[in-house]
């Protein structure tokens, strides 16, 4: 898989970036939209103690919360890169939320989401060269040192 | 109306179970209790919910003497609560770290460290930063986790000019033994309790519950400590579980007998601010015990799940929110420091 290294974090090439909420997705060949987090977001946190994800079959908007992600300096919510329903929820992330760290664009992923208006709201999103000249500023101003 | 209800309308609560016999019970007992409720994002943790937007200052961060290094390595959390903190293993480091602090917001700080295999922390080399702190900064608030203390070392803190004293009272000699593989006694929490409430000190004790490998053991001992002492105020907190070792594993308390704690706690110090603290486990556990929080008339919860401010304003309670700690901003003090939030069909606020 072709990624883009940015201060040490991975950034797949295949994802969309919503850079501001560090939140990535990956369309399935079903139509289906996998949601996680990226390397940037999950070092930034620390190691995740908790992830709580919303109950599957809620509707959920673009950029509003699909659950709250905890670590022993973080607590908030990981916001939905495109609208829809939340369809999965990936359970052994919840029974081990370190997976989340350990595999942020695998096993680590967080909910499945049938996308309500994939063609409209994924122009939103970034990818690629784009995705990783926007981390690149978003880690500039923020003065983040880099994946360990 | 019956709580329960209005929990059904509050989107992110709506999942959460409660226990409708306890309910009843703090509901006719609410009586006793103050109709406000304070809402403390102290910015040690980055928080934010879909109540309460994320505050970017470092209003209140945690620094640590010993950075993330313990000699007890208690079973609950081997160093790793410390691990998150800045650190500043010298009274230089700490003068440097207040100051940039404060240059960039800072209000206050948690001041705490490792302890000795006594469960004392070394703070004899730095009374005098923290003097000088507080000469220069009068406005920046300084609570001190004490650990255990004699009637010496009390006085050295209030001499030191802190604004809070802060222990961990615990009252089952099993679990000092285990759980903090400590040779000490009940007696010596109580007498540490004794000679902290005997200073001038603003004293806010916390209890931990299921603080015994996740069961509930001596934290009634340990309110009845709290009832003979009369500290300025309590904060209770609950075990977070993951930071345990595997080899040592803690349960989640039980949601049901945390918030029977919490109403016992409300009748056994109706004259006391009641507060929940920032340490307890997440998830659905969390907002059910946020949620018995309230019901039961705490006086206010830190870093509150989500769905807490609504719930506060269905059951009447006038919230406040501000971004400091709760053994800090107890009495008066919240006023000045704290937004009056009115529900107005709004769901974000600006911390």
């Amino acid at each position: 898989m072709n990624m883009a290294l940015v201060r040490g974090c991975n950034f797949p090439d295949d994802l969309y970036y919503n850079v501001d909420d560090n939140v990535w997705a990956r369309r399935e060949s079903d139509g289906t939209v996998i949601v996680g987090m990226t390397t940037y977001g999950c070092a930034l946190s620390g190691e995740i103690v908790a992830w709580t994800a919303k109950k599957v079959g809620r509707a959920v908007d673009q950029n509003k919360s699909t659950g709250t992600v905890e670590s022993g300096k973080w607590v908030g919510p990981v916001k939905a890169p495109v609208s829809g329903e939340i369809i999965a929820v990936n359970e052994a992330a919840v029974a081990l939320p370190s997976t989340i760290n350990t595999d942020p664009y695998g096993a680590g992923w967080l909910v499945r989401m049938k996308p309500s208006d994939w063609i409209g709201e994924s122009g939103l999103l970034l990818s690629g060269q784009a995705a990783a000249e926007a981390f690149e500023a978003k880690m500039q101003t923020e003065g983040f040192p880099g994946c360990a | 109306m019956d709580s329960l209800k209005l929990l059904a309308g509050i989107e992110p609560l709506q999942d959460i179970v409660l226990d409708a016999t306890l309910v009843r019970e703090m509901q006719c007992a609410a009586g006793t209790t103050d109709d406000g409720i304070d809402f403390y994002t102290p910015s040690f943790k980055s928080y934010a919910t879909s109540e309460i937007a994320s505050c970017g200052k470092s209003a209140w961060p945690a620094v640590s003497i010993t950075g993330p290094d313990c000699k007890l390595q208690c079973d609950h959390c081997k160093g790793r609560i410390l691990a998150s903190m800045i650190p500043a293993r010298t009274p230089e480091e700490l003068w440097r770290v207040a100051n940039q602090q404060i240059e960039h917001g800072a209000r206050g700080m948690l001041l705490t460290g490792g302890s000795n295999h006594r469960n004392e922390v070394e703070y004899d080399p730095y009374y005098s930063t923290i003097r000088q702190i507080k000469d220069a900064f009068p406005e920046f608030r300084i609570a001190l986790h004490t650990a255990l203390v004699d009637r010496d070392m009390a006085q050295r803190m209030e001499d030191s000019g802190i604004d809070a004293a802060m222990m961990d009272v615990i009252g089952a000699q099993e679990t000092i033994t285990q759980v903090y593989h400590l040779k000490r006694s009940v007696d010596d929490f109580e007498r540490t309790l004794e000679n902290l409430v005997a200073t001038r000190l603003k004293v806010v004790p916390h209890i931990v519950l299921g603080l015994h490998y996740g069961h509930i053991l001596g934290e009634r001992v340990a309110l009845e400590m709290l009832r003979r002492h009369q500290p300025s105020a309590v904060v209770l907190v609950v075990v977070m579980p993951f930071y345990a070792p595997a080899h040592r594993p803690f349960g989640v308390p039980d949601s049901l007998e945390v918030g029977r704690f919490f109403l016992d706690a409300r009748l056994a110090l109706p004259d006391i601010p009641l507060l929940l603290g920032c340490a307890r486990p997440a998830g659905q556990a969390k907002a059910e015990i946020d949620a018995y929080a309230l019901m039961a008339g705490l006086n206010g919860i830190a870093h509150p799940a989500d769905g807490m401010v609504e719930l506060a304003a269905r059951l009447g309670r006038k919230a406040r929110i501000a971004s400091v700690c709760c053994s800090v901003a107890v009495g008066g003090e919240m006023v000045a420091e704290s937004r009056l939030w009115a529900k107005s069909g709004a769901l974000s606020i600006p911390a």
